[in-house]
């Protein structure tokens, strides 16, 4: 059999066929059909009434909400006040061992601790511990190394009464635990301290506004009085017709779609 | 032939653009049995056709004011009765790519007949027992008429799957067709 003849085979067979469907599929569009109008008469209603919700909630939440942001704003200036005082915290802790340890070795800790994590400068402190252990330039074990000297003294400093004679750097084996723990000690807190400032650095987020959609529109004019990151709401940018909120944040409750 | 004898097609479409119920019913009535029979072509059994014809109705409504009097109505309602059929699959089996291997899961339950006498029944449960992908491109290009390309770009495959899956829906209902036919012969002989 050809394949045109097979086709033909079925087209005249099946193309004027009728066969009558039961009652209940007109039932299911009726319904359905009645669904649509119901829905569709709530749409002006709905949006009517959102609007005013809004307006009612903007209204109420706006002025204890910008106090609310000056609140913060203080408050994450105290922070970053805070962080100098660590960083010279740490070094205060470390500088007690360093005065009575030997003149180069004091020189060398001094260093890595005021450049903590910058690394020409631990290459430099590298180059001039010149310690069998301390050649790679990776910062714990710089820290590591350029505390030999020192750490052992630190122990000596704790444990005064049980070894009173401080050893030579170079020949304390036993001072080699605490030198590691002071190491692994000494890390967190310069990495603290060296933190804020990273964040400094980074540019702050800029948003572009680029009116496509209803739902910027809304999102420009609630940016205009709403300054924090999270808006009051916000709506999907994208270019479909209806504008669909993405996010709300009513100062206690946030909810927030991810993107 | 359910039409009330003071409505033309074209004024029941107008009442229908208002949204009168009683004119979606009588056009519903009107086009409903042609519809099912084509629906029975692109499902498994009749109830599934019964829910495409149900959607492709919801549809022809929710859309008859984008109608503008181009072509032949009964034309319109069909194209959509068949995405929405196509769309039920999509929605359903998800199965539309290429199958490779053809299992026919039993012989087509019908009686040994002549490929002359074939009748629509039994010509329609040959058809629903293809995989969902064949049962959709042969209907498509051999009974609507549409192009590999229009095939592809309707289901969403590419132009080759449609053209391979064509060849073996025919292959298959060609198979099918001989089997019934060397029965019928081996009981008349």
């Amino acid at each position: 059999m050809q394949d045109n003849e097979l086709d033909k085979l079925f087209r005249s067979a099946l193309d004027d066929l009728e066969i009558e469907p039961s009652a209940k599929v007109w039932t299911g569009i009726n319904s359905q059909l009645n669904a649509d109008k119901r829905r569709r008469s709530l749409v002006p209603f709905l949006s009517v009434a959102a609007g005013i919700i809004l307006l009612i909630t903007v209204g109420l939440l706006f002025m204890p909400e910008i106090t609310k942001v000056n609140q913060q704003q203080t408050s994450a200036n105290k922070v970053t006040e805070n962080q100098p005082v660590a960083k010279s915290l740490a070094a205060v802790k470390a500088s007690p061992a360093v005065t009575t340890a030997n003149s180069t070795n004091k020189k060398v800790a001094a260093k890595v601790i005021a450049s903590a994590g910058s690394f020409a400068a631990v290459k430099v402190n590298n180059e001039q511990i010149r310690h069998k252990a301390a050649k790679t330039p990776e910062l714990k074990e710089i820290v590591a190394g350029s505390n030999e000297g020192s750490a052992p003294v630190l122990a000596s400093r704790g444990n005064d009464l049980i070894n009173p004679a401080a050893p030579d750097a170079r020949n304390g084996i036993t001072g080699g635990p605490e030198v590691d723990d002071l190491a692994f000690k000494g890390k967190p807190q310069l990495a603290a301290a060296q933190l804020p400032d990273v964040d400094k650095l980074k540019p702050a987020p800029v948003k572009k506004h680029r009116i496509r959609s209803l739902g910027d529109v809304f999102n420009v004019v609630i940016a205009a009085v709403d300054k924090r990151e999270d808006k009051i709401i916000e709506f999907s940018n994208t270019d479909e017709d209806d504008a669909t909120i993405t996010g709300v944040n009513l100062g206690i409750i946030k909810v927030k779609k991810e993107k | 032939m359910f039409l009330e004898p003071p409505y033309t097609i074209q004024q029941l479409i107008d009442r229908c653009k208002a949204g009168e119920r009683k004119a979606q019913e009588l056009l519903y009535k009107q086009f409903a049995a042609k519809m099912l029979a084509v629906c029975m072509r692109y499902a498994t059994d009749r109830m599934e056709a019964e829910d495409m014809l149900q959607n492709g109705f919801i549809k022809v409504f929710q859309k008859i004011n984008d109608y503008r009097g181009e072509g032949a109505f009964e034309g319109w309602v069909r194209r959509i009765v068949v995405h929405s059929s196509i769309e039920y699959y999509r929605k359903h089996h998800k199965m539309l790519q290429v199958i490779d291997v053809v299992e026919m899961a039993n012989e087509p339950s019908v009686n040994p007949v002549a490929a002359s006498n074939l009748d629509a029944q039994i010509l329609i449960n040959l058809i629903q027992q293809l995989p969902p992908g064949y049962r959709i491109v042969f209907n498509l290009y051999a009974l609507e008429g549409y192009s590999h390309k229009e095939i592809a770009d309707m289901v969403g495959i590419s132009e080759g799957a449609s053209k391979s899956q064509l060849s073996r829906a025919r292959n298959v209902l060609k198979e099918q067709i001989a089997k019934m036919e060397g029965k019928s012969y081996g009981y008349a002989g």
